[in-house]
């Protein structure tokens, strides 16, 4: 039985549903992120698990016990805001100390603690500041610290590497995933950055307008998107406007190019569509000319345009390897597997 | 070498004015404090501080400072939190805060008369009671010209004091503070207990300090109200200046200089409780 269970939860405010019909069952120890674009209802569900929305309708199973109409002290829940939320009145020992002195742990036990957990987020000697003198990396792992210090059952993260910069957020995302998978701790990631929910994701729940769009691997997300949103919203996406001319053999005409998908297709029109790094310039294909070339360090980024969209190409850096130049015109392709039949 | 900038003479008027009309005041009173009516120096103005009469009105002074300050402070904290934290609609804040604007300047003759014209002993509010529901507040005991009548004047305007000081500080408790603090167990009394109220201590005391120093100076409002059948030290003061009472005008600075080392030691008890209060701050 999975440990955490979303059933068909809906949250309205006033006229406007925010979360409609929202189901989810989390194994225990899963790293799951909620993915999607601001109001798409990620942290609203987030906020119900925790118990700061009540749901219109559905129900919220942890552990096999209902806590729907839990108060959230009531729920053993640690939570990591987007802006730390550390306590300024409190040193970092007093923070992360915090649920256990609530708890009514003695204040031994609470040292011997506090002091695994810091020792766990790499800050053993910090116990003894203030938030204000901690940078925020500091601050947001002494917040999953304070969020670990209780042992909850369920770990809620609501986009807790938005507020960092490039650098700390990978490494702090990093980290955060390697003391989730130390803890075994089931956990609920609510971000809109699509690299941090692929990187350290077991599945993902892409959310789109309050419901789920598509739940799955990172790898199924990105190679296998199931709807037009997921397959935009993931990655980047070059889509060209095809006419099947065969549905059963499943071939298909793009700017006069034909080409075989091999796999039944819906008759009509359908969008093709593929990743930046599936198309490559080829003999044959859909003709293109090249209108721009930018080195990224590991890739080169080919800028072209086919009819009248605008593609993306990346080709690994392989020095030496001859490159097209801005104006060529090229014929473009990728493996049959690689394309994506979206519906128009 | 660095100059002088012309910002300086923008807060020119501020100094002098500060000079002359509360340090050259205040050094010519703690010098009278010192002196007698030949200029010569003794202590004997500060011994007649210890007069029965003086001690008196000092501890009347303070009471009605400390009730005032702290009834203020207890009622405007729970009507600001009422208004910011509570359920109440959004368009309460506006008029409330506009009120407490105005009545917190609301004194002197002006609240006398108004609170004598409502709860003196034929007043509109005094009389309503009587009439409608058979409730003689002045047989059951209460006065308008006592301690608890001008105390219960003076929070008229002590108490939207308050509310216009903490509301600001009440509106920067960050919300997730208190989900961080429930998420992890706490109840809403351990939530204020352990993270609230120390947060808010500060501005607390500040208010404190600020509703005491504006009780215990005031004299106008209690002139009005009471004459001198109250004796606070202001009104002590203000029959000294007038002359018609004392005719002593160096017991009058010694008087003074006693109010100037109360409110001294209330503002230096409230810089060590808010130093050690704000330990956290940066």
């Amino acid at each position: 039985m999975s440990f955490l269970v979303l059933d068909h939860l809906r949250k309205s405010f006033g006229p406007t549903r925010v979360v409609d019909d929202f189901s989810l069952s989390v194994d225990k120890g899963e790293f799951i992120s909620f993915l999607g674009p601001s109001g798409c209802g990620k942290t609203t569900v987030l906020r119900m698990v925790a118990g700061f929305e009540a749901p219109s309708d559905g129900r919220i199973l942890i552990d096999g016990q209902d806590v729907t109409r839990l108060r959230p002290n009531q729920r053993q829940i640690g939570m990591v805001f987007q802006a730390y939320a550390l306590f300024p009145n409190l040193t970092v020992a007093g923070n992360v100390g915090f649920g256990l002195r609530v708890a009514g742990v003695p204040r031994a036990a609470r040292a011997d603690r506090v002091a695994e957990m810091l020792a766990l987020i790499g800050l053993p000697d910090l116990g003894g500041r203030y938030p204000w003198q901690l940078s925020g990396g500091q601050q947001q792992r002494v917040a999953l610290a304070r969020a670990l210090a209780p042992s909850p059952r369920v770990l809620l993260l609501d986009e807790p590497l938005s507020a960092l910069d490039a650098k700390i957020r990978l490494s702090l995302r990093n980290q955060i995933r390697d003391i989730q998978q130390q803890l075994g701790i089931t956990t609920i990631f609510v971000t809109h950055d699509q690299e941090e929910a692929l990187s350290i994701s077991d599945r993902i729940v892409v959310m789109h307008r309050g419901i789920a769009d598509q739940t799955g691997t990172p790898s199924d997300i990105y190679n296998h998107p199931a709807t037009g949103f997921v397959a935009g919203f993931v990655g980047t996406l070059n889509r060209f406007s095809a006419e099947v001319v065969d549905p059963v053999a499943g071939h298909v005409r793009v700017e006069g190019a034909d080409i075989a998908l091999g796999r039944l297709l819906p008759p009509g029109r359908v969008t093709l569509a593929a990743r930046p790094e599936s198309l490559k310039v080829a003999p044959e294909g859909i003709p293109a000319r090249i209108t721009g070339v930018e080195f990224l360090g590991s890739v080169h980024r080919l800028r072209a345009r086919a009819g009248g969209a605008e593609l993306v190409l990346d080709r690994f850096n392989a020095p030496g390897e001859a490159l097209p130049r801005p104006g060529d015109h090229v014929r473009i392709s990728a493996a049959p597997a690689a394309w994506l039949v979206l519906p128009e | 070498m660095k100059q002088i900038g012309w910002n300086w003479l923008g807060v020119v008027p501020f100094f002098a004015f500060a000079l002359l009309f509360l340090v050259l005041p205040t050094m010519n009173i703690v010098i009278g404090a010192f002196q007698n009516p030949q200029g010569e120096f003794t202590l004997r103005n500060l011994a007649g501080l210890s007069s029965p009469r003086i001690v008196d009105s000092f501890a009347i002074s303070i009471k009605v400072s400390l009730a005032t300050a702290i009834l203020g402070c207890l009622i405007g904290f729970a009507m600001a939190a009422a208004v910011v934290m509570g359920g109440l609609p959004g368009w309460v804040k506006a008029p409330l805060m506009t009120f407490s604007g105005v009545a917190s300047n609301f004194a002197g003759v002006p609240l006398a008369f108004a609170f004598i014209a409502t709860l003196g002993r034929i007043g509109l509010v005094t009389m309503l009671l009587r009439q409608w529901f058979g409730i003689n507040i002045y047989a059951m005991g209460f006065n308008l010209l006592s301690f608890w009548g001008l105390t219960l004047t003076y929070l008229f305007f002590q108490i939207p004091l308050m509310i216009l000081i903490i509301t600001p500080a009440l509106e920067g408790l960050k919300r997730e503070w208190r989900e961080a603090a429930e998420v992890l167990g706490a109840s809403t009394g351990q939530y204020w207990r352990m993270v609230a109220l120390p947060i808010l201590f500060p501005s607390l005391l500040g208010t404190f300090a600020l509703l005491f120093a504006n009780s215990f100076g005031a004299v106008a409002t209690a002139y009005a109200l009471t004459g001198s059948s109250l004796s606070i030290v202001p009104i002590m003061l203000f029959a000294q200046i007038r002359g018609d009472v004392l005719q002593d005008p160096h017991l009058g600075y010694a008087m003074a200089f006693g109010m100037i080392v109360v409110t001294g030691l209330a503002n230096l008890a409230y810089v060590i409780m808010r130093s050690r209060a704000e330990r956290w701050m940066r």
